[in-house]
């Protein structure tokens, strides 16, 4: 439920499908994971996930499995 | 101010056939036309060798290449590591999101000129957190009357100022305070504090009520050429903020307004220095955004013109690296 709710995130912000989700996703690797797509992620997991994130993690949340570890500290067990 | 109608026009010089191109100088300085020597695909075109000339003149024509608008982008993906992200978010052209209207294309993003009005000297975005490298103009109708657009090359305006201008903008940095619209609203959700990695951009933060992302962007006039040897006054001074509603307010650094007498020497030299480029059908334009300005004469309402304008952040070459100091001497 977790991983989905998170996939689910990646998948709405960038207008993508499943295929696209796993290691080799990482910011500025697609077109729509730019600086203001960044923004629009946060927001869906944050909402997703009832989380506030700190600035300091948003910069770190460079790649989808940086993401995992990242969204961990938030108590979210993924 | 001079200006090019045909190859053919005086002005164009220095005629060489490269491999599978034929070169022309439109001045010592800048500018290139660039002509197919035997119905060449452009997208065959040597990348090395156009690379070259791009960071040698700052602007290329294309012209003679005869490919239509849907396959803009495989020739800029060539050049570019990155698009403009701001850029990407406004309505696309012909099945490209990359590529959109010159003169329609910031209307959704809060901006834009209505109609054919003309519009001043800028760096496009030159204001922006995403200052774009390379811009792309593509001419799918050319205007029926007016309606040309005017380039200027920054370098050769910095070298024209007085050095009591060239002083002001050197000694500090311009300050645009920016509400930047990024296409997504989250009603309820407030402000969220920001931080973008880019150098001078400050005091972020995002009103996701409005889907505004507010910051400061502090940025020189005049910055280095890709040659590493000249500076280029390439900004957004001109632009009345009326019809730029991203741009809140505009001031040097330290909160003082530019002197008129300043604005109207540099108007008065940029004047001097004016190349008028009359549209052709199938015009393919590759500016050097962070050395020229570029403006629009007016034209009217219903004129059919109609150009596509595509923004390269981050070209896919380094800044300057045709440029070493063995190839230009």
């Amino acid at each position: 439920m977790v991983q989905k709710k998170y996939d689910q995130a990646f998948m709405t912000t960038f207008d993508i499908d499943t295929s696209a989700l796993g290691p080799d996703l990482k910011y500025e690797s697609i077109q729509e994971w730019d600086s203001i797509g960044h923004m629009g992620l946060i927001a869906e997991l944050e909402d997703s996930f009832d989380i506030s994130m700190e600035m300091d993690d948003i910069i770190d949340f460079s790649s989808y499995e940086k993401g995992k570890e990242i969204i961990k500290k938030y108590d979210i067990d993924i | 101010m001079y200006s090019i109608n045909n190859l053919s026009y005086n002005k164009v010089k220095n005629k060489e056939r490269l491999c599978n191109m034929i070169k022309q100088e439109i001045s010592d300085d800048w500018g290139c036309i660039i002509t197919p020597s035997n119905n060449e695909d452009i997208q065959k075109l040597e990348y090395n060798e156009i690379v070259y000339l791009f960071e040698r003149y700052g602007a290329l024509l294309f012209r003679g290449f005869g490919f239509p608008p849907e396959k803009i982008t495989t020739v800029t993906d060539q050049y570019t590591e990155r698009y403009s992200g701001e850029a990407q978010r406004r309505p696309s052209r012909y099945g490209q999101k990359v590529v959109h209207d010159v003169d329609m294309s910031g209307m959704n993003m809060g901006r834009g000129v209505i109609g054919g009005a003309s519009v001043g000297w800028h760096s496009e975005n030159g204001f922006s957190p995403t200052w774009p490298e390379v811009i792309w103009l593509y001419c799918v109708t050319p205007p029926e009357k007016g309606g040309k657009t005017m380039l200027c090359d920054g370098k050769a305006l910095w070298e024209a100022l007085s050095v009591k201008t060239k002083s002001f903008f050197t000694a500090q940095p311009v300050r645009y305070q920016l509400e930047i619209p990024i296409g997504n609203k989250k009603p309820g959700k407030g402000i969220k504090p920001w931080f973008l990695n880019t150098i001078g951009t400050g005091d972020c933060y995002i009103d996701w009520d409005t889907g505004i992302l507010h910051c400061t962007q502090l940025r020189f006039a005049v910055q280095e050429g890709r040659s590493g040897r000249d500076l280029c006054f390439s900004n957004h001074l001109y632009i009345d903020l009326d019809t730029e509603p991203q741009i809140i307010s505009r001031t040097m650094a330290d909160g003082q307004e530019i002197p008129e007498s300043i604005m109207e020497e540099i108007h008065q030299k940029a004047d001097n220095l004016t190349f008028e480029h009359s549209w052709e059908k199938g015009d393919f334009v590759m500016v050097d955004n962070l050395r020229f300005l570029h403006a629009r004469r007016a034209y009217e309402k219903d004129d059919p013109r109609e150009l596509l304008l595509t923004q390269t952040e981050r070209a896919s070459f380094g800044y300057g690296s045709s440029l070493t100091r063995k190839s230009i001497n």
